[in-house]
Parts: C-alpha cells; sequence; structure tokens
C-alpha cells in the first residue's frame, strides 16, 4: 500500500504543470492555442493578438473596432493615425481652442480725448494656461462734417485692462474746397499670452482732439465696427 | 494594460509609440507637446515693431 501512495505522488508530480507560486502558472503549451479567462497575464517579447481575425477589447468584451478600449490611452510616445478623430474636442499646442465675435449694432459716439470702451465691443473668454488670443478687428468711424481740422479716431485693443499690439488712427484729408474727408476705416491684429483663467477682451476708442466722432453700423455709408478673438492652445497648457 | 512597461496607470498605457493603418477616434484627444496633421496652427509669429520709420 506504501508503494501505491508513493506511485500516484510521483505520476502527480511529473504530470502536473509546473507551479511557480500558488497562483501564477506558467503555460508552456504551443499547441492548442491556450485560451481561457485570464486574471493576469504577461508576456515578455514580442506580443500578437487578433492575427487571424476577430477583435481586441481592452476594459469590455464587445469590441468592434481592432483595438476597442473603455477608458483611457496614454502613450509615452507618438500616436499616428490615418485619421485622428476627436468626437468632444482636442486638446494640445496648435489646437484654435474657441473663436469669439463680436460686432456692434447700436449707433454709439464719443467726444473723450481718452480711451473709452465701445459698447458691445467686449469678449470674455476663459482659456488654458499659456494660450495665445489672436484678436482681429476692424472698424469704420466717422467725424463731424465741417470739424476739427486735423482730428482723428483711435482706436485699440486691450486685454484685462492691458493695451495688446499698436493702436491705430484713421486718416482724415481735405479736398481742397473746405470739406473734410472724414471717414476712417481702421483694422488690426495682435496677440497675447494669457494665463489660465477669464479673460476680457475690449476694443477702445478716442478722439484725438475731442470732436464727436462715430460708430454707426446702422448708417447707409457703413460705419461699423466687429472683433474676432480666437484661442490658439501652447505647450504648458 | 500595459505595453512596453508593467506600471500602467491607464486602461492601456503604452511605453512606445502607436501606430493605426485606420482611424483613431477617442472622446477628448489630449497632446502633451503637439499636434501634427491639417488644421492645426503650428506657429504663429508676430511683429510688432516699435520703431518710427519714414
Amino acid at each position: 500500500m506504501k508503494k501505491m501512495y508513493g506511485l500516484i505522488f510521483v505520476v502527480i508530480f511529473l504530470f502536473a504543470p509546473v507551479v511557480v507560486s500558488a497562483e501564477d502558472i506558467t503555460i508552456t503549451t504551443y499547441y492548442p492555442s491556450p485560451y481561457g479567462s485570464y486574471d493576469q497575464l504577461q508576456t515578455a517579447n514580442n506580443t500578437y493578438l487578433a492575427t487571424g481575425g476577430g477583435f481586441v477589447g481592452i476594459g469590455n468584451t464587445t469590441a468592434g473596432e481592432k483595438l476597442d478600449v473603455t477608458g483611457n490611452i496614454r502613450a509615452t510616445g507618438t500616436i499616428t493615425g490615418n485619421n485622428v478623430v476627436a468626437v468632444n474636442e482636442f486638446i494640445g499646442p496648435g489646437v484654435i481652442r474657441q473663436i469669439r465675435h463680436a460686432a456692434g449694432t447700436t449707433n454709439i459716439d464719443t467726444t473723450s480725448t481718452t480711451y473709452q470702451n465701445m459698447a458691445e465691443m467686449d469678449i470674455s473668454l476663459t482659456t488654458l494656461n499659456n494660450s495665445i488670443l489672436f484678436i482681429l478687428w476692424n472698424a469704420s468711424i466717422a467725424n463731424e462734417d465741417f470739424g476739427i481740422v486735423g482730428n482723428k479716431a483711435v482706436l485699440r485693443v486691450t486685454v484685462d485692462g492691458v493695451q495688446a499690439g499698436t493702436f491705430q488712427s484713421g486718416a482724415y484729408t481735405w479736398n481742397g474746397t473746405g470739406i473734410f474727408i472724414t471717414q476712417e476705416s481702421m483694422g488690426g491684429n495682435c496677440m497675447m499670452q494669457v494665463n489660465a483663467g477669464v479673460h476680457r477682451v475690449r476694443l477702445q476708442w478716442l478722439s484725438h482732439k475731442g470732436e464727436r466722432i462715430y460708430s454707426w453700423p446702422t448708417h447707409w455709408e457703413g460705419y461699423g465696427r466687429s472683433m474676432t478673438v480666437m484661442e490658439i492652445v501652447q505647450p504648458g497648457f | 494594460m500595459g505595453v512596453g512597461n508593467t506600471t500602467a496607470g491607464e486602461k492601456l498605457d503604452v511605453t512606445g509609440n502607436i501606430r493605426a493603418s485606420g482611424m483613431v477616434t477617442g472622446n477628448v484627444v489630449r497632446a502633451a507637446n503637439g499636434f501634427q496633421g491639417r488644421g492645426i496652427v503650428n506657429q504663429i509669429m508676430p511683429v510688432s515693431p516699435n520703431n518710427n520709420i519714414s
């Protein structure tokens, strides 16, 4: 009977799979391919999945693409695809994250010789850190006919109260008969790098010599005003 | 699942590059350094001289 137990022990020892520890199994079988549900699987070299068709699901058992991940993907290197699609948004340097536009619809005027905010030319936007605000604006300003010689409108853009880029003034001309050509068309572009948070972009104007100047978008000659702000994401966002 | 590592912190965490012959789709796609491809503004260089010229 003792010999019988000894024989059974030897048989079990020889034919049992190699047991590394209580829960780790090293599979040495090449054919047929092992399948099943594994708690953890680790390979030390090239690994090829679904080479004969089918899909690979991570975090799911309902893969509908060759690699179908329920959850996040992170790569230390480069991700290259024929097309890379974001259902909601791209976030990263080079992306135009938002475009905001303002256009004046009401007729306004001023005689102020210091900068005043132009009504409706006021854009607030929340940005990421280090973003560049790229600002485009234009305005057509009218002076009073037979007004002060040499008067000009001066316009500038501010971001959080700080002038962005250079200010601009329009041109007036004297036609030699006592009448000034009084329409001043101005436009500009500028940019400013900002920290994360809410920022306020405004178009401001003043009258150089205090003569009344007008922004009249409803006038048939079209003294309109508009401004566009783009946020372009930068490294360190 | 870790690829090229045993310290995965995301559902798929790859140390190295990922390449797909087809389309890559995500809800939000984020690039720490930058995107390359059509539609991306990779450089914007302002010039605002302060010198008066004539």
